[in-house]
């Protein structure tokens, strides 16, 4: 599911079904999870924040609001970046592009505004989307080299 | 998520506790639509000093009711959001439409 980028250090799956009290524990597991790098309070909040508008994402687009869909979630802890990949087999988005732009909104109370805070938030943010068949986020953030060593020592 | 509603002089004030996500969002829109239709104030101030996360679905909730209050000339002040709340908040663009304040500015 992930992209090669160096040695893979560290790597965490979780899958759930689509019911919104899943985004808390989702956001929340993905952030303990980077919390082993040395980020600090504010770049772990804004993965908590991306990994829970993705997760929306799937629920309100992907899904539809249906609650019987699964989503999974990879965290890889890679040299040099942590990926996050929020996955769902929903309807997929029709005009990825479209999608990513910043005032792009298929409901005007959330203003655009998910596809904006993950990339503002992360330093990539890839969708790979089949109509029919599913969207895949990919979430990055590449880590400074003190980072880095600290990953590889422990 | 709580919120604690009360009828002020000026305004409507609600204190909110939870994490505002889209889990609460569609109660948190309810329960606040309840309260301007039921208490005959203009302006609302909405308590964030219990709210430890938002994202666009609970920024969503606040702009929607933003909106309902200045079409009929009310005001929405948020007061003591905690700084990851504030940075949510700023880096939406919501801060040049709704006032946030810290408590002790507020004599509302």
């Amino acid at each position: 599911m992930a992209t090669t980028s160096g040695a893979i250090l560290n790597s965490i799956q979780l899958q759930f079904m689509s019911i919104p009290d899943n985004i808390g524990l989702a956001r929340v597991t993905v952030a303990s999870f980077a919390a082993q790098l040395d980020l600090t309070l504010n770049e772990l909040e804004e993965i908590k924040v991306a990994t829970s508008e993705a997760v929306s994402n799937a629920l309100i687009h992907g899904y539809e609001q249906n609650k019987k869909g699964i989503i999974s979630i990879s965290a890889t802890l890679f040299e040099d970046k942590l990926e996050i990949v929020i996955e769902d087999q929903g309807k997929g988005i029709e005009n990825v592009e479209q999608a990513l732009q910043p005032a792009y909104s298929t409901d005007p109370e959330r203003m655009g505004l998910g596809f904006m805070f993950m990339k503002s938030f992360m330093d990539d943010v890839k969708v790979e989307s089949t109509v029919g068949k599913g969207t895949r986020v990919y979430l990055t953030k590449f880590l400074e080299s003190a980072q880095k060593l600290q990953a590889a020592n422990d | 998520m709580q919120l604690q509603i009360r009828e002020e002089k000026e305004n409507i004030y609600v204190k909110i506790h939870g994490e505002l996500d889209l889990k609460v969002a569609d109660d948190l829109r309810q329960e606040l639509d309840e309260t301007l239709d039921k208490i005959d104030k203009k302006d609302l101030v909405l308590d964030f000093i219990g709210v430890d996360f938002i994202d666009s679905s609970g920024l969503g909730v606040i702009l929607g009711r933003y909106k309902r209050l200045s079409m009929l000339e009310g005001k929405l002040v948020i007061l003591n959001p905690n700084p990851n709340v504030k940075r949510i908040l700023e880096l939406s663009g919501i801060t040049s439409l709704i006032e946030v304040k810290d408590s002790l500015e507020y004599t509302g």
